[in-house]
């Protein structure tokens, strides 16, 4: 297994799409910056370095990362079923599971990548312009510097899971529709109606994993335990059920291509 | 001990209710060089996706080297090289990376392995070039080294010259043959060229619209039932009206040079006899070789005929 991830990884950072990826998430750091910058000429408000990961990611965590799943999974999967190069890995000694939970595994490394790199540009940049600030204060909440690094520490981590468990939903679009373009077509309609959704009807927000992208609302609220286990419970569910219909349709498909 | 390397019984796939496969039949010896022969659209890329469980037969079993692979094809891949269609690769990466991420999920392999089989192929060279600059040549001799990486004891090639010059062609032949002497491996090789079969195949099998038309040696395959005569004689026309009702003779045409005709085996003295008997002045009796090519589009034209 951790054969196939090293592989999966190594083709990810052959091709150009993670590095456009990584210059996106570079872009819009800068972009915050700015945004900060004039905000706080403005109107003299004032901005810590220890935050800025935070209100960074917030920028980030409900589009951009979640596309940057879509159109991975779309490459890693249909892409390779079309143009014939999946079934050099199962013509190997490894399973249809072993390829697809070996995908998913990449996935969750680049993706945890992505989110490290985008953490460290978070904290120097926000440190060398606002320098670390004397406590962690964000949208009105207030707490010691080793309780912010660790409530941002928990936010990214948790977010990487639902990302995963968004990665399973486009996972089964990857193996049932034949056309990447489909598949990234598809995904981001799911992506941007269930964020829509989530927005107007807050009933349902929670049974959405869209609502889980960024889970800075979910910790500031001082969740009961019942909350916190009813999200890990809901992120779980998605990656599993979606993850297992997958599986069932790529263990039966005929690799025609 | 099984002398089969695959064993192929009943086999049956429908696309969309199509049948594409029909009660297929076929037996491939250790140490064969065999191969695979149909027109286009007859089933054999089909079968060879179902020989490596990229798809899954409607009926009937496969084994290879005894083992049934719906149930343990792991038991049996490790043994088995393989290109289907044209040899697909990551264009993004080089031959050595490429090869060296297939070795990657191979189990005890040494090292230097990923420079042996660049070395067998003669990509050496080139190996690190990006696989989307190579020529077809070049892609196919890639995908025969991949699928010599493990050592297997069975290579199964889908149209492996498909598609490349005549000296591209021979080149892969060449290496077909050198492996199978060297490395003593079994060889399935899907083609519609039928020289290819003849030049390199101990065995073949024929097949058409799914089915089995003919099965066996190459050699007995060419030389089949009947031969060819070409006589040179200026009485061609008078030869013709002697000959033409005889029971051993099966077709008689009247050309420029004399007569051409088809007869039994072995009645070629008793023909010539006759026609000598019969005051016909015989220039020159050739008898032609009959190609598998010939044979093939007989058959072809034959289930043609009968569909």
């Amino acid at each position: 297994m951790i054969n196939i991830i090293q592989n999966e990884i190594s083709k990810i950072f052959s091709r150009k799409k993670i590095y456009i990826f990584i210059s996106i998430l570079f872009i819009v750091a800068l972009i915050n910056l700015l945004n900060s910058l004039i905000t706080r000429n403005l109107f003299a408000s004032q901005d810590y370095g220890q935050t800025f990961p935070l209100l960074l990611f917030d920028s980030v965590a409900s589009l951009v990362i979640p596309i940057f799943v879509v159109v991975l999974i779309a490459s890693m999967v249909t892409d390779e079923y079309l143009d014939g190069s999946l079934k050099l890995t199962l013509l190997r000694k490894v399973s249809r599971n072993q390829l697809l939970l070996g995908k998913m595994g990449a996935l969750f490394v680049v993706l945890f990548l992505l989110l490290l790199f985008l953490l460290i540009v978070g904290y120097t940049i926000g440190i060398s312009f606002f320098g670390w600030g004397k406590v962690f204060l964000l949208k009105g909440k207030e707490l010691s510097s080793s309780q912010g690094i660790l409530f941002t520490l928990s936010v990214y981590t948790t977010s990487l899971l639902s990302y995963i468990s968004f990665g399973m939903i486009i996972l089964l679009f990857s193996v049932t529709i034949d056309n990447s373009g489909s598949v990234v077509a598809l995904g981001l309609v799911t992506l941007i109606s269930w964020v829509f959704i989530g927005e107007i009807f807050h009933k349902i927000s929670p049974y959405l994993i869209t609502d889980y992208f960024n889970t800075y609302n979910l910790f500031i609220s001082n969740p009961s335990k019942e909350k916190i286990i009813f999200s890990f419970g809901v992120i779980f569910l998605y990656s599993i059920s979606f993850y297992l219909l997958s599986f069932k349709i790529f263990n039966n498909k005929d690799l025609l291509k | 001990m099984n002398s089969n390397m695959i064993e192929i019984k009943k086999l049956n796939k429908s696309f969309k209710d199509k049948l594409i496969i029909d009660k297929l039949n076929l037996e491939v010896k250790k140490g064969d060089i065999f191969g695979f022969l149909g027109p286009n659209g007859s089933g054999k890329t089909t079968t060879i996706r179902m020989l490596l469980n990229l798809i899954y037969p409607d009926d009937g079993t496969i084994k290879i080297n005894g083992y049934n692979i719906k149930k343990d094809f792991d038991k049996v891949v490790d043994n088995i090289g393989a290109i289907v269609e044209n040899p697909k690769f990551y264009p993004y990466l080089s031959a050595r990376k490429n090869l060296k991420l297939m070795a990657n999920l191979i189990s005890n392999l040494s090292n230097d392995r990923v420079n042996e089989v660049l070395k067998t192929v003669g990509l050496y060279n080139r190996a690190d070039d990006k696989v989307n600059t190579y020529s077809l040549g070049m892609k196919q001799r890639l995908g025969i080294a991949n699928a010599l990486l493990n050592k297997p004891e069975l290579v199964i090639l889908d149209e492996p010259t498909n598609g490349l010059d005549p000296k591209g062609m021979k080149e892969i032949r060449d290496l077909i043959t050198r492996l199978a002497k060297e490395n003593n491996i079994t060889f399935f090789i899907s083609t519609h060229l039928l020289n290819e079969v003849e030049q390199i195949c101990n065995r073949a099998v024929i097949i058409k619209n799914g089915k089995v038309i003919s099965q066996g040696n190459v050699k007995d395959l060419i030389n089949i039932d009947h031969e060819i005569l070409e006589i040179h004689t200026e009485d061609g026309k008078k030869a013709y009206t002697y000959i033409n009702d005889l029971s051993y003779v099966k077709n008689v045409k009247v050309t420029k040079q004399g007569i051409r005709v088809q007869i039994e085996k072995n009645k070629s003295d008793k023909l010539n006899k006759l026609l000598i008997n019969k005051g016909i002045d015989i220039k020159y009796s050739i008898p032609i070789k009959q190609s598998l090519e010939e044979y093939f589009l007989k058959l072809i034209n034959e289930g043609d005929k009968s569909d």
